[in-house]
């Protein structure tokens, strides 16, 4: 099948967590610190277990400590009783890539075969995501070259394919205080 | 090297939000072994001539995986897809469900990716206005937001308070 190409991310570390109860409002305040901080959230998913939502984030490698901290500070919300300390309610995955391929012209046999070829090569695949044109895949980054060369089998890439890795990094900074422009 | 380039704007632009309504939603739970028979499954769902809205798959407790499949409408092919689902290795009754109709909303913007506090504004206020997020999924220059069905319309009004919605349509290559 051919694809227009495939990306690799920086280095990232995975969070997924699941709502304790109803009323757990964790998971917006989670997100409002991340966003107060700065943090840039690649990639986030969510669905339901029952009414419970399940979320799915990733965020830089070297931000990580800081979401560590700020996960461990959150309070579901009022009246919400947590028996667990954060590290067991959330599951975290150090050590990911996310790989993308575009577009996926919302085709399941593009999407299929890509996840049967690395699960069948023993690449775990810990999380994956489309959007309007991609397909994001999250892996271990270590084997992000790895599962390009298993992904040839069932992928045509185009002939003068750009590097897979980022040249370049875009940062978001502080933002002007108004008035100045 | 580095570059600096400067750009501002007090609200989030995006370029667009578009309604999708009665979609069908798939959910499936199966162990992480068995995520090579899923993806062959799912890749015969495309021989059976599905196409996919949105697909999310995220890592459950005790080695357990669940897929959200949201499919466009087509009775003929619901069927299909839930023979498909029945028929696929060790899905047992309750391991998948399909609630329909669903209703989603998509919208993209410049360079989601590479920016802090997308996610916060496309998802704390649907949450604050107690829509029940089905699915959701932010990567690449989209959001999808997949609700129940009559919610989209104010789920479009929740995103107004956060995004300015600019008609023009996004210029260059699109790569999600």
């Amino acid at each position: 099948m051919n694809v227009g190409g495939i990306k690799f991310s920086p280095e990232l570390v995975q969070y997924t967590c699941r709502q304790v109860a109803t009323a757990d409002n964790s998971l917006p305040a989670v997100l409002r610190q991340m966003a107060g901080r700065r943090i840039n959230l690649t990639y986030f998913c969510s669905d339901r277990d029952g009414d419970l939502l399940r979320s799915t984030f990733c965020v830089a490698a070297a931000a990580a400590l800081e979401v560590d901290a700020l996960l461990a500070a959150v309070e579901p919300g009022d009246g919400i009783a947590v028996a667990q300390p954060w590290a067991d309610r959330v599951q975290r995955i150090a050590g990911i890539g996310t790989l993308t391929i575009f577009p996926h012209r919302h085709s399941p046999t593009l999407l299929g075969r890509v996840v049967a070829a690395l699960a069948g090569a023993g690449i775990a695949v810990h999380g994956l995501c489309t959007s309007i044109s991609a397909l994001s895949v999250n892996i271990d980054y270590l084997l992000l070259d790895g599962a390009v060369a298993v992904l040839a089998a069932v992928i045509d890439l185009p002939e003068h394919h750009s590097p897979f890795r980022p040249e370049f990094a875009v940062t978001q900074i502080k933002r002007p205080v108004s008035g100045i422009f | 090297m580095e570059t600096i380039a400067v750009y501002w704007e007090p609200q989030i632009r995006i370029y667009g939000v578009t309604t999708v309504i009665g979609l069908s939603l798939y959910t499936v739970m199966f162990p992480a072994g068995e995520l090579a028979s899923r993806g062959e499954l799912i890749a015969s769902l495309g021989q059976a001539g599905v196409t996919f809205e949105l697909v999310t798959l995220q890592p459950l407790p005790a080695g357990e995986m669940r897929l959200s499949l949201v499919l466009a409408p087509d009775d003929d092919r619901d069927r299909q897809v839930s023979r498909l689902l029945e028929s696929g290795t060790g899905a047992g009754p309750g391991s998948w469900r399909r609630q329909a109709p669903v209703e989603m909303v998509y919208l993209h913007g410049p360079h989601f990716q590479d920016r802090y506090g997308i996610a916060e504004a496309a998802i704390a206020p649907v949450l604050a206005a107690s829509i029940p997020l089905l699915a959701s999924g932010c990567s690449g220059t989209s959001i999808h937001l997949v609700v129940p069905a009559d919610c989209a319309a104010r789920t479009v009004d929740c995103l107004g308070q956060t995004f300015v919605i600019d008609s023009r349509p996004a210029a260059g290559r699109n790569n999600g």
